[in-house]
């Protein structure tokens, strides 16, 4: 094995670890001073003349902006560190269901590590409203905006790659592409916020609510269904329902942009976060759109059973899973499933090829090669369509 | 002669019994080529990790140093002050014990030395740990000196940072001593590693130089 014959989905795991051991590095040190705040009595972060429940704090000149700075530090990579892995894993299960290589395999890698390093620069667009120098403001801004060419990058490699190709309509590979469809509607609000004057007017509302959960919770828990329909029979043996995994995903993916979509205009129109009710005149007149999001949202949740049910029942009584059912390339495709202790039984695989040898003739007559098989690479290509 | 254990990976053994997936010596895979020359190449793990863990503590104390530059500027009520003379003590010696350190793993590291070079070079390790202790002993004396001239953890931003940074640092180094502790454990034991060794000696340097950083910093900011 050598770097560039990674999968995708290691290099996301790769540079997702490098940024959870930097960022978190800040946090802990932040919540120490926090700590120390609450028990020892100093003032790192509590401002003076403050009055908690009617008493005055003896705490004095803490900057309460520190502790956003810090946090934020740690929380903007946080967000990378949750939607990165998700990159990796839609590659993986897009390459494989559509049965050719992306457009450029070291791009892709090019462009998250190109995300992980610029994700530590963008945090001080969560801090728009604070009270930090607007100079500040515009030098987050700059980084926000530029964060988003690396992204688009990967998203037109996908399309791009998409574009005229045979796609294998499984549940793993719907829910790849209800990732992509939930990165750029999260992605394409994100446009807007990274803007101070445009943040200003929008901090706090719903439509920041919404940006977020498209582009972070969304795409991240898609990718979580993604991995887990594709890499089941992996670790369990046995299939997983592929009718009913595709019923939950057109619940789930349905069930997502009735949620949050309306979101995007109640935070136009003015509705904040963090309200418990909604009474005056204005905001009342929204309530049938929140009324909307919520019955959305209990119906989605109680599609989630479905995958529940799937995932135990499959677990037991599942068909019995071929080693390789996915036809995918990498290692773990080449052992049993589930795999015999230490993954291999004793065998060394050697890795010849990258893992993307799709759309070949292979001696076995197989569109694909194996990594650990010695054939040469890429013998003869077939005509895939494009 | 030789009683250095070179780095090896260790084999697995699996339940029942039988090695299953080891990189022994001589372990062939299916067709044919050795995998103890690809093994050999690569640094052990230890030798990565410790610069996964370096790099987590420089981003802790980043941050911490940051932290104290926007507290200082964040309003008027930084009061500065003398730092304790026993510092600069506790500073020599530190850099004393990476000179000892130093001297000790150079004995160790390039030949496999026998069991009377082994007795004689631990005697460097021994001045180590010695010297760590000594260094910690004295920045508990800082504290106390502190303590004393009424400075105390929450009487002003610039103490309460003076306790927090000494004190990670300290807590960091504490685990350094552990290390070394180990490694005299198993030299007595004749089965130290190199790897074991390196990891030792090279997080032991980053403490001393992330001393002098923070030294730095303290003696410029407080």
């Amino acid at each position: 094995m050598t770097l560039y014959r990674m999968p995708l989905t290691v290099w996301a795991w790769f540079i997702t670890s490098i940024m959870a051991l930097t960022a978190f590095a800040v946090l802990m040190p932040a919540c120490i001073l926090a700590i120390l705040d609450h028990v020892a009595g100093t003032s790192f972060f509590v401002p003076s003349n403050l009055v908690v429940s009617g008493q005055l704090v003896p705490h004095s000149g803490g900057s309460t902006l520190l502790w956003q700075h810090l946090f934020w530090f740690f929380g903007h990579p946080e967000v990378y560190i949750a939607i990165v892995p998700g990159l990796g894993i839609v590659s993986q299960i897009l390459v494989t269901s559509m049965r050719r290589p992306l457009l450029s395999y070291k791009v892709v890698i090019g462009s998250m590590i190109a995300v992980a390093f610029l994700s530590y620069m963008v945090y001080g667009h969560h801090m728009f409203v604070s009270g930090m120098n607007p100079m500040s403001s515009i030098a987050f801004s700059f980084p926000t905006l530029i964060i988003t060419i690396p992204n688009t990058i990967i998203v037109l490699i996908w399309l791009g790659s998409l574009y005229k190709s045979r796609l294998r309509i499984t549940t793993a590979s719907l829910f790849a592409l209800g990732f992509i469809s939930m990165f750029i509607t999260g992605g394409i609000t994100g446009f807007f916020l990274a803007q101070p004057p445009i943040d200003i007017m929008v901090h706090a509302t719903y439509f920041v609510v919404g940006h977020f959960h498209f582009v972070m919770a969304l795409a991240a828990i898609f990718g979580i269904f993604a991995g887990t329909y594709f890499w089941f029979p992996k670790m369990f043996g046995r299939m997983m329902n592929e009718r009913l995994g595709k019923l939950h995903f057109w619940f789930t993916f349905v069930g997502a942009y009735c949620i949050f979509m309306p979101f995007h205009y109640l935070g136009l129109a003015g509705q904040v976060r963090r309200y418990q009710a909604f009474v005056d005149d204005y905001t009342a007149q929204l309530l049938p759109l929140d009324r909307f999001a919520t019955i959305a949202a209990l119906f989605t949740g109680a599609a989630q059973l479905m995958f529940l049910y799937n995932l135990i029942h499959s677990r037991f009584w599942g068909d019995k899973a071929p080693d390789n059912p996915w036809e995918a390339t990498t290692l773990e495709w080449s052992t049993t499933s589930p795999p015999p202790y230490d993954n291999f039984g004793g065998r060394h695989p050697i890795v010849h090829h990258d893992p993307y040898q799709f759309g070949v003739q292979s001696a076995s007559g197989a569109d694909y090669i194996m990594q650990d098989s010695p054939e040469e690479d890429r013998p003869e290509p077939v005509q895939t369509g494009r | 002669m030789g009683l250095m254990i070179p780095d090896r990976v260790r084999t697995v053994r699996s339940p029942k019994g039988g090695r299953v997936a080891g990189n022994g010596p001589g372990y062939l895979s299916p067709n044919g080529v050795s995998l103890v020359a690809v093994q050999e190449n690569a640094p052990p793990p230890a030798s990565t990790a410790i610069w996964v863990g370096i790099a987590a503590i420089v981003m802790m104390f980043a941050a911490l140093t940051s932290a104290l530059i926007v507290r200082q500027g964040a309003s008027a009520d930084w009061h500065h002050f003398v730092l304790p003379r026993i510092l600069y003590l506790n500073t020599a010696a530190l850099l004393l014990s990476s000179f000892t350190l130093e001297m000790f793993s150079r004995r160790l590291r390039h030949r496999a030395p026998s069991v009377a070079e082994e007795l004689r070079a631990s005697r460097w390790m021994y001045a180590t740990l010695g010297l760590g202790t000594i260094f910690v002993a004295g920045q508990y004396l800082a504290w106390h000196q502190l303590n004393g001239d009424g400075l105390y953890m929450a009487s002003n931003p610039s103490h309460s940072f003076f306790y927090v940074l000494t004190g990670a640092h300290v807590l960091h180094l504490l685990g350094g001593i552990v290390a070394l502790v180990y490694v005299a454990a198993m030299l007595k034991r004749h089965t130290l590693r190199r790897s074991t060794l390196r990891v030792a000696t090279r997080y032991w340097h980053f403490m001393d130089v992330l001393w002098l950083y923070l030294l730095g910093l303290l003696w410029r900011q407080l």
